[in-house]
């Protein structure tokens, strides 16, 4: 495990972070700490992280402007970390530009495999079989980029990676649940609201008009398919 | 059987307007029958007084009864008759003399006596007036006015059974009116029941009715209300349980995760620890999912592979998954929901059923069902469906712990799919748990 990986823990409970950390350490990263949102976006200004949790109810700036904030500026993956158990505070805070989430209490090993899910495969350089193409998206595997008509789309390496598994299979649908578990390293069956909102970000990145979808379709009940 | 208000009161105003109808007709009857007979026997005595004084008059002058009959003018049907010395003299035959009333002759007067008599059911009035020389006697039918009051009676029934027939109708409609508040009423509770809050009852502005809808209105609010209260209750006891039971459930894993490290003793005791803050985790965890399932929560319907979502929940409890056998259909369904459905089965299975001895899937042409067999003792018939409720605990063998919650779940998260979730017994003596399925569409 390389320990250039660095992992930002933004929460208030000392005890829960201490166990974040923790486990993080164990699992090789270096750990940047915050107790409040704007202790976390000061913090990211100096240290490059490569994966944000953020507890959605903090003290001051909550956890869902920090979201906003931080996805202003940064492709980083964010996972929250949540004692909501209202999903209406999981899907704003999906919507607001988070990755996925977990509710605490949360198995630890779980939560980790999914981080290096997210950060392993972002750096596969060498196994991507062919170049991917569809229509005027472009994907680069050796660099995670994505083009459009030749030009770079800001795109997180999650964005990609769903998006390298849809033109992969371009033509044909992908499930949530199979999304859920080659992208976001999840073992069991999870949200699929994760995904759903997922594609709505990529769509506003990747198609003409968002609100109507000509390269990644929606088959309603059964998933989603890129155009062939 | 107690009949509905609607009847009831139909039948009521029915009965009514039968005796309003009934008792109009009777009066009515009454007095059209006797003013019309007694029209007829004014007409026919002056008719017949007139007559005999023809009749004696050409008698006098020496006619024979014959002839002197013969020179009465026969308006409409009436028979004249003269007795003469002992011998009838009449023009028609058809009321021979013979049959008239025998005392009509001893009542005979000056003014005329009637009778009315009948011959084979056809009634007549018979008129007799002493002449100077013999009687006279005059027979009328009356066979056309029986005819008109039987007519007369028949529609005055038949009016009578309408007006019973109307009163029904106006009752049923009025209670129909009465009862439509009572049933937007009963429709709003029941809206209230099925989860919908915020329903209200319009106000009409009846001032017989409103407050009946705003005594309504207040008590769903209050419902309301106090279901908002509670849950924002439960939602803040499940924050505040959350958060120490992440840090002490985290905390316990890094402990068991260094364990090799420890001395024997206390490797134990985080065992225990482990296993039971484990198991406080899975408790509170399901006692939120209960108490909130399917409240903002929809599924989310997606094709999913049965036999390959049982493997995996087989393997991830440590288990070999050829345990699953059976059909590999794919369907339409929540896999996150199924999950926990087939888990919680194979868990019931592994911790209170004496270990899982197979899972089957089984499509059939509308459903699919997934047999979940244990190795316990199986479950007395009796209490079967008592093992769907929370905390429910059975009382035969391997099912002596608390079950919790895991099946209680099972059964809300089958119905919210659509489906249902029984026990029986499996073919190998244990319990065989039954997880239905509609098999929706398979394939894109």
């Amino acid at each position: 495990m390389g320990t250039s990986r660095s992992a930002m823990v933004v929460e208030d409970d000392d005890a829960i972070r201490l166990v974040l950390r923790t486990n993080l350490e164990d699992e090789g990263y270096r750990v940047v700490e915050a107790v409040t949102a704007e202790q976390a976006l000061v913090e990211m200004i100096d240290e490059r992280v490569d994966v944000v949790l953020v507890d959605l109810r903090l003290p001051g700036i909550q956890g869902l402007d920090l979201i906003r904030s931080l996805r202003a500026t940064s492709q980083v993956p964010i996972i929250i970390v949540t004692a909501q158990t209202d999903s209406h505070d999981v899907v704003a805070g999906l919507e607001a530009g988070a990755d996925d989430y977990v509710t605490k209490p949360f198995v630890s090993k779980e939560l980790m495999a999914r981080i290096r899910t997210l950060l392993r495969r972002a750096s596969v350089t060498d196994d991507e079989p062919q170049q991917l193409v569809c229509g005027p998206i472009e994907l680069r595997p050796d660099t995670a980029e994505v083009l459009r008509n030749g030009e770079p789309l800001p795109v997180s390496r999650i964005e990609f990676f769903v998006l390298a598994e849809l033109i992969g299979a371009r033509g044909k649908v992908l499930t949530r649940d199979h999304l859920l578990r080659k992208v976001w390293g999840y073992g069991t069956a999870g949200d699929g609201r994760v995904v759903d909102n997922l594609v709505y970000r990529l769509r506003s990145k990747i198609e003409d008009d968002p609100a109507a979808p000509e390269l990644l379709m929606t088959v309603r009940g059964f998933g989603y398919r890129m155009k062939a | 059987m107690k009949l509905r208000l609607r009847t009831r009161v139909a039948l009521g105003f029915a009965a009514l307007s039968l005796l309003v109808a009934g008792t109009v007709s009777v009066a009515t009857y009454a007095f059209a029958s006797w003013y019309l007979v007694d029209q007829r026997e004014t007409t026919a005595l002056t008719r017949a007084a007139l007559d005999s004084r023809a009749a004696g008059a050409y008698l006098e002058a020496g006619s024979t009864p014959s002839v002197a009959l013969d020179q009465i003018p026969t308006v409409g049907t009436s028979q004249p008759m003269i007795l003469q010395d002992g011998t009838w003299y009449t023009s028609a035959v058809t009321v021979p003399p013979d049959q008239l009333p025998p005392d009509l002759l001893e009542i005979a007067n000056p003014d005329g006596a009637r009778q009315r008599f009948a011959i084979a059911g056809d009634p007549f009035l018979a008129v007799a007036i002493p002449m100077t020389s013999g009687m006279y006697v005059e027979v009328f039918p009356l066979r056309d006015l029986d005819r008109t009051l039987t007519w007369g009676g028949w529609t005055l029934v038949a009016l009578s059974a309408i007006a019973a027939l109307l009163g029904a109708l106006i009752g049923a409609t009025a209670v129909g009116r009465i009862l439509r508040p009572v049933q937007r009423l009963g429709d709003g509770a029941r809206r209230i029941t099925g989860g919908e809050l915020s329903t209200r009852i319009d106000l009409t502005g009846d001032p017989d009715l409103d407050p009946i809808a705003s005594s309504f209105n207040e008590m769903a609010g209050a419902v309301q209300t106090r279901i908002a209260r509670e849950r924002r209750f439960s939602a803040n006891v499940s924050h505040e349980l959350r958060s120490p039971l992440t840090s002490v459930l985290g905390t316990a894993e890094l402990l068991e995760g260094g364990r090799d490290h420890l001395p024997e003793r206390e490797a134990g005791l985080v065992t225990v620890l482990v296993e039971q803050v484990r198991r406080m985790s899975h408790m509170l965890l399901d006692l939120l999912e209960i108490s909130r399932i399917g409240a903002d929560d929809p599924p989310q319907f997606e094709s999913a592979d049965l036999a390959t979502l049982c493997r995996d929940v087989v393997s991830s409890r440590g288990l070999d998954p050829d345990l699953v056998l059976g059909d590999r259909p794919v369907v339409r369904t929540d896999a996150r929901r199924l999950e926990r459905i087939v888990g919680n089965l194979v868990d019931n299975a592994l911790h209170h059923g004496g270990g899982l001895v197979q899972v089957v899937v089984q499509r059939d042409p509308d459903l699919v069902r997934i047999f979940v067999d244990d190795a316990g003792p199986g479950i007395d018939e009796s209490l079967r469906e008592r093992l769907f409720e929370p905390f429910a605990r059975g009382e035969t063998g391997g099912h002596t712990n608390g079950a919790g919650l895991g099946l209680a779940i099972v059964r809300e998260q089958a119905l919210i799919l659509g489906g249902d979730v029984t026990v029986e017994a499996s073919p190998f003596d244990g319990a065989r748990f039954v997880a239905t399925l509609p098999a929706g569409q398979a394939g894109p």
